[in-house]
């Protein structure tokens, strides 16, 4: 519910970036809490995976936003209107 | 009794620094405080028996993705912040309502799809507590191996990825 507060209402892309972590951290710690209701280890087995896809998402949004920063001197979303048309 | 009061704090805790990162001016205190908060959902693995996961929590995001985002924010060295420049086309309070309206509709969905735990997930609860380190890296290279494989292809494919998009130029 935060995570998503930040990415409707931030300007910041990279702050948005840290809330989209945020949401995929509450999503763990749900599968975690199942996982230890049930008896169950998939649910651990699926947060490794959540976790690996979140670090590879960090990486290529960094990358991203250090490439548009260096053409476009912002991280201001509303300045990111180059595929508007 | 004690372990219940220990999930409460750290759960307001993690709520506490939440709402911190959202609401901090500067990106680099958002940073700290997204730190401070994997830190506490580590503990709170910890606390619901998932040990190996606190350790890769802290691992991967407290010392992995967050000094990447350190990096980041020291490398855009902002000379004027984004939150100085305001857009007359922003619409804060439907922002606030929609998050607002994505809490109740997964409410809903959580409280009319609560199904009653079924026989076959009783026998599972029959079985030895789990959650240790033995039992996921059991699942994870008999059950999942295929899966896993595809998580370490996507790894290397977003650290190529990252390396293209990042680099000055090719």
């Amino acid at each position: 519910m935060i995570g998503v507060v930040g990415v409707m209402v931030r300007r910041n892309i990279i702050i948005i970036f840290m809330s989209i972590e945020l949401i995929l951290n509450a999503v763990n710690i749900n599968l975690v809490a199942f996982s230890n209701q049930l008896h169950n280890a998939i649910g651990q087995v699926f947060v490794v995976f959540v976790i690996a896809v979140a670090a590879a998402e960090a990486a290529v949004g960094l990358g991203i936003i250090l490439a548009f920063f260096r053409n476009k001197e912002t991280v201001n979303i509303d300045e990111m209107n180059l595929m508007r048309w | 009794m004690g372990e219940a009061i220990a999930f409460y704090v750290i759960s307001a805790f993690i709520l506490i620094f939440a709402v911190l990162v959202v609401t901090a001016r500067e990106a680099v205190h958002s940073v700290v405080f997204l730190v401070i908060d994997f830190l506490f959902v580590a503990a709170l693995y910890a606390l619901l028996g998932a040990e190996f996961l606190a350790i890769i929590q802290i691992l991967v995001y407290a010392g992995g993705i967050v000094v990447l985002y350190l990096f980041v924010v020291m490398l855009v060295n902002l000379k004027r912040p984004p939150e100085a420049y305001s857009d007359p086309h922003r619409h804060t309070k439907i922002g606030f309502a929609l998050a607002v309206a994505i809490l109740v509709e997964v409410g809903i969905i959580g409280a009319k799809g609560y199904i009653a735990p079924s026989p076959a997930s009783a026998a599972a609860a029959a079985l030895p507590v789990t959650g240790n380190t033995q039992e996921v890296g059991w699942l994870l290279y008999t059950n999942y191996l295929i899966p896993f494989e595809v998580a370490s292809m996507l790894l290397l494919v977003a650290m190529i990825g990252a390396i293209v998009l990042a680099k000055r130029e090719l």
